[in-house]
């Protein structure tokens, strides 16, 4: 039996594979700088993804109910340190307009007067008259608030001398403790990544952050692998996940398909327009291998990618007990 | 190995020969030095005097650690809070010592006597935790994680198993 | 956010002389629609004829209805300033999107503000945004007799926190005050003419300021510079014009080519082009100063030609 607290899903696979974000341009994966513009729509053989900063679909509300859990069994996944209030109130700002520019039909922003504003979230009920700024306006802390409405991570990077992760709500970490960092430098926080250092990868990336300006956001992917439907796959929770690395070795090859997913963050780059702080936006998807083998150019890539993926990169990212299975796996379901 | 020189883990923290600097008179102590006033002992009393100190001190004020590298990450860590920025403080470690390690699974930060690699019991919920090589500057504590986390009990490697998730 | 367009069409609202040779110019949006906001500190980039200038924010950055700008008139200068002073209410204006690059430290216990002259714009959005938050600030304004520029607006924000300096020497004694008591945490912002800046730098330096409270924005430092035309030879000998303020990755799309690209900043490697003949300026962040100096490579996205020609080898 896999880990508690998998998340099972009744969504057809049709949809989780219309908005999934397939994150191998090429069939050989290394770290690299591989930030682009926002906004520009990527269409894919089953669908389209990409086309605004934030992204509901069809796990909107159980994600929610997931993040609303973690929060209160683990207040430390949310943290503003004393100077962030201004960039809290900014990212929940920038996040309304977005949403409200990006789902018209359930999200409104009405602006009332000066700094007075009317939120609407039909999807969950809410309607919120808010003063910016004024923390006495709001149900709760304003970064907390915005958070249980999207389906995003949210991490701010106050900018000083350099980046630091200086607030944020993470729910959904991957083998990362966002409690923990709390505070770090960025280039703090990606002290553990392996290969990058050496390359300068991390420190194109962190100059490339501090020069981003308001209103032109950028994003790019991550990937990793995940047993089960899982979120959280925090450092954290390590005790309750981590042994599924080797537990998934040893069943069959249909509940191999079923249990093992692919893992992709779509990151969104945000220079946020008041307060200055850089919005790191993480949302995370999940598809189990067996849907992604449905697709026959991402089975073939996937296949290729993951049996060439070096050593150290596939420890790194937490797959290498199971990476030859899964090369191998994938190979089959192409037979 | 790990190439520690690009970690979260401060330079002066880090494994190997002691710093050449004088030690204070007590072992375990750190010595704080801020523009010319000077404050020794253990690690928690130094914080909270300097905490003071700094409170009615000027821009102008630079701030000297020394002291094994747990008691001058916990001083760092109340500098830093206090509103120090990096380029006015310099640290000296003259060795190891006990450190401050937070268990991300109780989140307790416990004081114990370990280096980067070790691994050692979390006082608290007794888990087996390998002391990483990623430091907090904000809390002037080591991450720690359970070890064996992945590890299978011995039953459930024998038998495959093939009930379902739910 | 993913719909704002990089150029703004503005329109002249109003017009003002905030001081002898201080233009206040108000620019909105022709229906009228609020603006894209800005942190404090910001500039905005209008086209003044031929040429591009930065001027500095001064209203409050968020959800503006307007912005405005207010311009010394330069009488041997390359010609924005008497660009902007010709400006009447009614003018159509274009402008680029607000870029920040003097932002206050959100951790500073408190903001110690120092304007010179026309220095005075970005200090008083600073200022703007320390009232709305509530942080602790103190202001010093030197000027010359006569020729200051929103005093009352200084004064209506910060009262008794903000010192009106008409003498050099006051200014300059001030100055070697305030340096020595600020409160641990405080972080200082200078604006104003290059000498008064490094006076400001170096006297804080010299009383232990480390470098980074030391925050200073030097006019016409960070205009984005369009570049000189060139013409790019590629593999088969066709010649493609690169226009100023077009980048070569632009000028070759344009021609139907596809070239590799990710970023357009600089800074992802996909775009890197070798180069056959000419010299390239650099303006990347990707290559190693080795690589820069081998010259036998750029990036398309960013990087130029220093010279007439480059020749480029796109396969």
């Amino acid at each position: 039996m896999m880990s508690t607290a998998t998340i099972a899903t009744a969504t057809p696979t049709s949809e989780l594979l219309a908005g999934f974000p397939f994150p191998f341009p090429e069939d050989r994966y290394r770290y690299s700088t591989n930030v682009q513009p926002a906004g520009d729509p990527v269409t894919t053989p089953v669908g389209q993804w990409g086309r605004a900063v934030v992204d509901i679909d069809v796990e909107y509300a159980a994600e929610l109910a997931d993040r609303a859990e973690i929060l209160r069994r683990d207040p430390s996944r949310h943290a503003v340190l004393p100077h962030m209030r201004a960039a809290a109130w900014d990212a929940a700002m920038t996040l309304m307009r977005e949403l409200a520019a990006a789902y018209p039909a359930s999200m409104r922003l009405e602006r009332l007067g000066d700094d007075r504003w009317c939120w609407n979230n039909d999807l969950l009920g809410i309607t919120q008259e808010l003063t910016y700024g004024d923390d006495s306006t709001l149900p709760e802390e304003p970064l907390r608030w915005i958070a249980g409405q999207v389906q995003e991570d949210i991490v701010l990077l106050d900018q000083r001398e350099q980046l630091y992760g200086d607030a944020g709500v993470v729910t959904f970490a991957a083998d990362w403790s966002f409690g923990f960092d709390v505070g770090m430098s960025f280039l703090e926080i990606h002290g553990p990544v392996p290969r990058i250092h050496p390359e300068g990868i991390i420190k194109r990336a962190h100059d490339f952050l501090m020069r981003l300006q308001p209103h032109q956001p950028y994003r790019r992917t991550n990937w990793s692998m995940t047993i089960g439907r899982r979120l959280d796959v925090s450092t954290e929770t390590y005790p309750e996940w981590g042994s599924d690395r080797e537990r998934i070795l040893l069943v069959d090859d249909e509940t191999f398909g079923r249990e093992v997913h692919l893992r992709v963050e779509v990151q969104h780059l945000i220079r946020l327009p008041d307060s200055g702080a850089v919005m790191f936006l993480i949302r995370t998807y999940l598809l189990p291998l067996e849907a992604l083998a449905t697709v026959e150019p991402w089975r073939e890539r996937a296949a290729t990618v993951i049996g060439e993926l070096p050593a150290d990169l596939a420890d790194y990212k937490g797959i290498i007990k199971y990476q030859a299975r899964t090369a191998a796996w994938l190979e089959a379901a192409g037979r | 190995m790990t190439d520690l020189a690009h970690t979260s883990v401060p330079g002066w923290a880090l494994p190997g020969p002691a710093g050449a600097a004088e030690p204070a008179e007590t072992a375990g102590d750190v010595v704080a030095e801020l523009s010319g006033v000077r404050l020794a002992g253990p690690a928690d009393d130094v914080a909270t005097r300097l905490v003071n100190a700094l409170a009615h001190a000027h821009v102008g004020v630079r701030l000297t650690l020394t002291g094994p590298a747990g008691g001058c990450l916990t001083v760092r860590a109340a500098a830093l809070r206090a509103g120090l920025e990096d380029d006015e403080l310099t640290v000296t470690a003259t060795g190891p010592g006990v450190i401050d390690l937070y268990c991300s699974h109780c989140r307790e930060t416990s004081r114990v006597e370990a280096g980067i690699a070790d691994v050692v019991p979390c006082p608290v919920c007794d888990r087996s935790l390998l002391v990483y090589h990623h430091v907090s500057r904000r809390r002037g504590a080591y991450l720690g994680f359970q070890v064996d986390a992945e590890t299978l009990p011995p039953a459930a490697a024998q038998a495959p198993c093939q009930e379902v998730a739910p | 956010m993913t719909t704002t367009p990089s150029a703004l069409e503005l329109r002249v609202a109003a017009v003002a002389d905030a001081a002898p040779g201080i233009r206040s110019v108000t620019l909105e949006r022709p229906d009228g629609r609020r603006l894209p906001a800005y942190p404090p500190g910001s500039h905005l980039v209008l086209r003044c004829g031929e040429r591009t200038n930065a001027y500095s924010l001064t209203g409050d950055g968020v959800d503006p209805d307007a912005y405005r700008i207010s311009v010394l008139r330069i009488e041997d200068g390359q010609g924005g300033s008497r660009w902007v002073h010709d400006l009447r209410v009614g003018d159509p204006v274009e402008a680029r999107l607000p870029r920040t690059a003097f932002a206050p430290v959100s951790r500073a216990a408190k903001h110690l503000l120092i304007a010179g002259g026309i220095g005075v714009t970005p200090i008083l959005s600073h200022l703007r945004a320390a009232v709305r938050w509530g942080r602790p600030v103190q202001v010093l304004y030197g000027f010359r007799d006569g020729y200051a520029a929103h005093v009352d607006d200084l004064r209506e924000l910060a009262g008794a926190d903000v010192e009106l300096l008409p003498e050099l020497d006051d200014f300059t004694a001030r100055l070697e005050e305030v340096l020595v008591v600020q409160p641990v945490g405080t972080h200082l912002y200078v604006c104003g003419p290059p000498a008064m800046i490094e006076h400001t730098l170096s006297r804080a330096s010299e009383l232990g300021w480390p470098e980074s409270r030391l925050h200073f924005e030097k006019f016409g430092a960070d205009v984005l510079d369009p570049g000189d035309p060139f013409t790019v030879v590629l593999d088969d000998g066709e010649q493609v014009e690169v226009p100023s303020g077009t980048s070569l990755l632009e000028a070759l799309e344009k021609t139907g080519r596809s070239v590799p690209h990710l970023c357009r900043q600089g800074v992802c490697g996909e775009c890197q082009l070798s180069v056959t003949g000419g010299r390239p300026l650099h303006r990347d962040h990707y290559l190693t100063d080795a690589e820069k100096a081998a010259g036998d490579a750029l990036m398309a996205c960013v990087s130029r030609a220093d010279g007439p020609t480059l020749e480029v080898s796109l396969s």
